[in-house]
């Protein structure tokens, strides 16, 4: 027997811990102006593509999507089944196929965060009921273009008492909240919900925004930041966001 | 590889030793270097170091922080073992403390020579400051039957008995992301966090000390004692690692297979093993 077939007789362990994004999108009427909503649709597969580069994401990612428009968030069914609400909005990033969304009605951000967090907590109980440990801390991604609203339409302070929330999500390790701003975005609100990790991305394509969304699980993923200090992950992000920052606006201004 | 003859054959009783570590595809893509660090070393005849350490990948000098480690834990184990290997219980119990007391104070002091000198300029990150080269440590002194280790992070340790089985003695611990930010030996919890052991096994045949990027390729789970409860544990196949390590033939094959398809897909981090074998 030689050392290469010693060595090959050990298996690989079939994949056993999970990585939970959880996309916030914005579905308000004001997605409507500029087509944005059409933009975020086809932006979504090319996500979906980028992700399934890696192959350590391509194994341990499960996606899931709660929309806020109308007057309440609404779970998306990720597989593109068209179950609703979906039985486990988190699907395998495989078989990540979200449906056209559709942009109407209000902006209840603060109830779809809520609900997003109430998704994460059940779908890790799930896991752990199975014996399967989170590969990262769950990576929640907010992306909108206006402020919180309540069930009237009018603007909501509610996020207030949210924030203190998130913090102790933070510093309990339960998750990590990135806020994106696009245009319209109200980014003092996205600045108290996420303060070391809300970021601006005004006049940026959805679909380089959720590039960046895929380029940062990556990050997270592949340097374990996400088992630090929520601060060091948001820190190791922003190093990696103002770099390609950085490297576009050199690549604009040099033809 | 040590404790050979002058014709390479192992001498019965004593360990062979060897390791390999391939950068994670993860740090690949990201342009980072592989900041794991291992060693070894034969304090004494049939007394042997094996050390491996795990520098934090977001942390911009966690690979000087790695191979301070175990330099610090190459020190520790000469002061400690190298004039005198502990016989009793009581001895190897002191000796182990000793020995964890010492990878500390020297890891600790080489980084504030480190900083006090004045390191490499990085740009774009400003003053370095000591979390800069988090890392953690798992170092082992194994004299059959005798196996003592101290570790700080979550780098995990596997023994092989003469019977051929594995046995995971130090990283069963699952859902680590719940319980709290990994301790580095940087980290200001870092002495209310340090395990230690010691073993005493006349059928103890070999040893693996990992980092923890080969927990997810190497490690299985299973339901632990509590209702409920999972635990990580050494499946039966990963005594191929020590018999591998037994034919005492090129390292080499190790480090590829860590960076074969499976293994990459398994973990994006730095995968980083060394296997001390008893001679038989």
């Amino acid at each position: 027997m030689t050392e290469g077939t010693l060595l090959d007789d050990f298996v690989v362990q079939p994949g056993k811990s999970r990585l939970l994004i959880t996309l916030v999108l914005d579905t308000s009427g004001s997605m409507t102006s500029g087509g944005r909503i059409g933009a975020l649709n086809d932006a979504l597969r090319t996500f979906r593509n980028d992700l399934l580069k890696d192959d350590y994401i391509a194994k341990v990612a499960e996606v899931a999507i709660v929309a806020f428009g109308g007057t309440e968030p609404t779970v998306i069914d990720a597989s593109g089944g068209g179950a609703n609400p979906p039985d486990e909005p988190y699907v395998p990033l495989s078989r990540f196929r979200p449906p056209q969304l559709k942009a109407d009605g209000y902006t209840p951000m603060v109830e779809a965060l809520q609900k997003a967090f109430e998704l994460i907590a059940r779908r890790r109980e799930r896991l752990q009921a199975q014996g399967i440990p989170m590969a990262n801390r769950p990576l929640v991604y907010l992306i909108t273009d206006g402020g919180p609203t309540d069930k009237n339409g009018m603007l909501s302070d509610e996020w207030r008492s949210l924030a203190p929330v998130i913090r102790g999500h933070e510093a309990g390790k339960h998750l990590l909240l990135f806020a994106l701003g696009v245009e319209g975005a109200d980014t003092d609100v996205l600045a108290g919900l996420a303060p070391e990790s809300h970021f601006d991305l005004a006049g940026m394509s959805f679909t380089r925004i959720l590039r960046l969304v895929s380029t940062s699980v990556e990050r997270l993923a592949a340097s374990n930041a996400g088992n630090e200090d929520a601060s060091t992950a948001y820190r190791a992000v922003h190093e990696d966001v103002d770099k390609q920052q950085r490297m576009l606006r050199f690549l604009q201004e040099n033809g | 590889m040590t404790a050979r003859g002058d014709h390479g054959t192992a001498v019965p009783g004593r360990w062979s030793v060897i390791g390999a570590s391939a950068t994670g595809p993860g740090h690949l893509r990201l342009g980072l270097h592989n900041q794991d660090a291992w060693g070894e070393s034969e304090i004494r005849p049939g007394v042997h170091l094996v050390v491996v350490a795990d520098g934090a990948g977001s942390r911009s000098r966690s690979e000087r922080g790695s191979m301070l480690a175990v330099q610090a834990a190459h020190g520790a184990a000469a002061e400690v073992f190298g004039t005198k290997t502990p016989s009793s219980p009581g001895d190897w119990q002191h000796a182990l403390g000793r020995f964890e007391a010492e990878c500390l104070r020297r890891f600790d002091r080489l980084l504030k020579a480190m900083l006090a000198e004045g390191p490499p300029y990085l740009a774009g990150q400003g003053d370095p400051q000591p979390g800069d080269y988090a890392t953690t440590l798992l170092a082992a002194v194994v004299c059959g039957p005798w196996l003592a280790y101290v570790g700080v992070g979550d780098c995990f340790l596997v023994v092989w008995r003469d019977d051929d089985s594995a046995h995971l003695v130090l990283g069963e611990r699952m859902d680590r992301e719940q319980q709290g930010a990994t301790v580095f030996m940087t980290s200001q919890n870092r002495a209310a966090n340090v395990e230690r052991g010691l073993l005493h096994d006349p059928a103890l045949a070999g040893i693996a000390l990992c980092t923890d990027g080969l927990a997810e390729p190497m490690l299985a789970t299973e339901a632990g004692a509590a209702h409920g409860s999972w635990v990580m544990t050494a499946p039966e196949s990963f005594a191929a690692f020590f018999a591998f390590a037994a034919q005492g033939t090129d390292p080499t094959a190790l480090t590829r297979r860590f960076q074969d398809d499976d293994f990459a897909a398994a973990s994006p981090d730095d995968k980083t093993m060394v296997l001390a074998v008893r001679n038989r």
